[in-house]
């Protein structure tokens, strides 16, 4: 079955939900087990398993003791992000274009689409101006960004986050059904047929 | 600009305050657990001390405040939770536990941008004890002055690993700069040298001059602009004009 479009899933899934109850489970200093992340979570026990294990492997866990037949695991290093590994721990690159340049955004400099791809490029990720310009395209549209310097016939208009629009952490996500999801209200923004 | 655009980005050698800063982020950073985690970047205003912050914070998944001349500690705090999207408690002494609590848990960097304001309002304990406590690497970022303003703060002086002064642009720098700002258009060496020369260092002024020159070459639709294309108008020097006669 094809995967539903994330404005129609329940709000807490899969990774993102197992990494807030492993740090949950850290923060209230309780065992952090397969079988503990498994019980709070609605995904299967397999999954859990899997995701643990590409933790340990990147370096987020680290296998402490036995708690009789369970493994134990701690903390080793947190994140505010759900970590986003492969199958030998190594972070995912995809999508994280996207967060560099809303991380550099809710800096609230003026920019222009051009000057964020650059600085979005780093650290082995290359965005694309198209890529930066289509993304501010879509926030500015949807009320995230405000003009401050208007574009002219030879320059690049240049664009700021709304202080009352830096909503959160997660970058905001342009579906394929032409609308922008917010991760951090947990709503759709903005539709190409009007917000609902 | 309608055209499509060569990208620049990526491969070509940073900006050296880029580097500069950089480096510093990951010194403290990675400094042994008996060592203090602060560190302090300062410069003349313009020379580029923001340009290079956004680029650390990307690289190095930073949290980023630039610091307000109207701030309070109660502002300082609220500030960096957002950041860390944390929803903020009432007091400031408890917001200062929950962002210790969570630069524990996820050993993120903060860099403070602007932070002599800090050490003028003497906020700055605040940031002190965040340290204290968390353990996180925080780098001050501000003007030339700030070593001076800091040193006031004995407790504070004495956390800082490492001051790193914010270099002026290099001619290097001038021609990275060109290819951000003047793309689709080759600008000529001599043109370049006087670019430098004239922005003093500032990376602020020599990016108007740059801009300038692709405005003319974009206007005049030429491909090339040297300092014969540029003719006798003068440079943005940051200076007003000289009084008319």
């Amino acid at each position: 079955m094809a995967r539903k479009p994330i404005h129609q899933q329940s709000r807490m899934r899969g990774q993102d939900h197992y990494w807030r109850i492993i740090s949950d489970l850290d923060r209230d200093k309780k065992p952090i087990t397969v079988s503990s992340v498994h019980a709070l979570s609605n995904g299967s026990r397999a999954a859990v398993v899997d995701y643990v294990r590409r933790l340990v492997k990147g370096g987020y866990l680290r296998p402490a003791y036995m708690l009789g037949p369970a493994q134990v695991y701690e903390l080793e290093r947190g994140s505010l992000q759900t970590p986003r590994l492969d199958k030998d721990g190594q972070t995912v690159r995809m999508g994280s274009g996207r967060e560099k340049m809303w991380l550099i955004m809710r800096m609230k400099k003026p920019f222009n689409y051009r000057e964020l791809a650059d600085a979005a490029s780093a650290d082995g990720v290359r965005v694309a101006e198209g890529e930066a310009k289509d993304y501010v395209k879509h926030l500015f549209k949807a009320g995230y960004l405000a003009e401050v310097e208007k574009f002219g016939p030879h320059r690049l208009a240049r664009y700021r986050l709304c202080d009352d629009r830096d909503t959160g952490i997660l970058p905001p996500q342009i579906q394929r059904t032409k609308q922008i999801w917010d991760p951090n209200e947990g709503r759709v923004v903005w539709s190409a047929g009007g917000v609902s | 600009m309608t055209q499509a655009q060569p990208s620049v980005n990526g491969d070509v050698a940073p900006l050296r305050n880029v580097t500069l800063l950089d480096e510093l982020v990951k010194r403290v950073m990675n400094r042994p657990p008996h060592l203090p985690g602060m560190g302090c970047f300062y410069g003349h205003s313009g020379y580029g001390k923001t340009v290079a912050a956004t680029r650390a914070v990307v690289v190095n998944r930073a949290v980023y405040v630039e610091v307000g001349e109207s701030w309070t500690r109660k502002k300082l705090c609220t500030a960096l939770l957002r950041q860390v999207g944390v929803p903020a408690k009432r007091t400031v002494a408890d917001m200062i536990e929950q962002i210790i609590d969570c630069l524990c848990r996820t050993k993120l960097p903060v860099l403070v941008d602007e932070a002599d304001h800090l050490a003028r309002k003497g906020m700055i304990e605040v940031v002190r004890e965040i340290h204290d406590k968390s353990g996180a690497s925080i780098v001050l970022i501000g003007e030339e002055m700030l070593p001076e303003l800091l040193s006031r703060w004995e407790r504070v002086d004495n956390r800082v690993l490492d001051w790193v002064p914010a270099q002026p642009a290099s001619l290097e720098d001038t021609r990275h700069l060109a290819r951000l700002y003047a793309p689709g258009v080759e600008i000529g060496q001599d043109l370049l040298a006087k670019i430098h020369e004239a922005g003093g260092g500032r990376v602020r002024r020599i990016c108007v001059n740059l801009e300038r020159a692709r405005e003319r070459a974009a206007i005049e639709g030429l491909e090339i602009m040297g300092l014969a294309q540029w003719g006798d108008e003068p440079f943005f020097s940051g200076r007003p004009p000289a009084r008319r006669r």
